[in-house]
């Protein structure tokens, strides 16, 4: 059984005892059990729907402790558990992939707008005064909040969504508005 | 009556009840105002403009504040429970 198989498998088992993981799963590992431990409290306070969970073998590459979380949520916790100084190995997806996918940047052009779009997120803006015009896409709960932060606003000055976003939404618009950044410096 | 339930992207606004008024670019419930801009508040909008159109009571909205971390729609939530 390989790695992928051993984590399919893993999702399945899981499924059937608990209900709760899905393709959109993910986990984060640790090297030592207090910090997965420690990391499990941040999470929860932080109103987070974590699970503490063991791991097959195959997965354990530090401790026997891992986190699952709802991998849509994973830039949040990042930098939720990088503020409060809690270190993990990796954040790793259930189905590798997911995320090789998402990460496919395609650019179309539209008379004066140029859209950019990573994954399910996508951020137009017009090519003659580096405005952002719209951000579409996404479903997850801080589109809204990055909507009114990021429109119109000149792509020079606009936040950046990693930084102030919570979701994986949040990470693809982030990749569209540096590639959009790469291109208006291009000209 | 029509309520509408849901969340707006502004971090502190509380749990909030009351019927929904558009002035000018503004959402108005009670006294925030509120950016038309994506999610309920365009929702709230177009169910205020058709309410008016056809002259009937404009709709009662339940609204939080949530920026994307779950704390407005846990609001929300504990309320209709406990209603």
């Amino acid at each position: 059984m390989d790695r992928k198989d051993s984590k399919i498998g893993f999702l399945n088992s899981f499924k059937r005892r608990k209900n709760k993981l899905s393709e959109r799963s993910g986990l984060v590992l640790f090297m030592d059990v207090q910090k997965a431990l420690k990391a499990e409290k941040i999470l929860k306070n932080a109103g987070y729907e974590i699970k503490l969970v063991a791991p097959p073998p195959e997965l354990r590459e530090g401790c026997d402790l891992v986190i699952a979380i709802n991998l849509v949520e994973k830039p949040g916790i990042e930098r939720r558990l990088d503020k409060k100084k809690v270190k993990y190995i990796e954040v790793i997806p259930l189905k590798i992939d997911t995320s090789n996918l998402l990460e496919v940047v395609k650019i179309k052009y539209f008379g004066n707008n140029i859209m950019v779009k990573a994954g399910n997120m996508k951020l137009a803006f017009n090519k003659n005064n580096g405005i952002i015009v719209n951000i579409s896409g996404g479903g997850c709960p801080d589109i809204p909040y990055l909507y009114s932060k990021l429109i119109n606003k000149l792509l020079e000055e606009a936040p950046r969504p990693k930084n102030i976003g919570f979701t994986l939404c949040a990470l693809m618009l982030d990749i569209t508005l540096n590639e959009s950044l790469t291109l208006w410096r291009k000209g | 009556m029509l309520l509408i339930v849901g969340t707006v992207p502004i971090k502190d606004l509380p749990l909030t009840i009351g019927e929904a008024r558009v002035v000018g670019d503004l959402l108005v419930v009670n006294d925030y105002n509120i950016s038309c801009t994506q999610g309920t508040a365009s929702m709230i909008n177009a169910a205020v403009k058709t309410t008016e159109y056809l002259n009937i009571n404009k709709p009662q909205v339940l609204i939080a504040g949530d920026i994307g971390e779950g704390k407005g729609s846990r609001e929300i939530y504990k309320y209709l429970i406990k209603i």
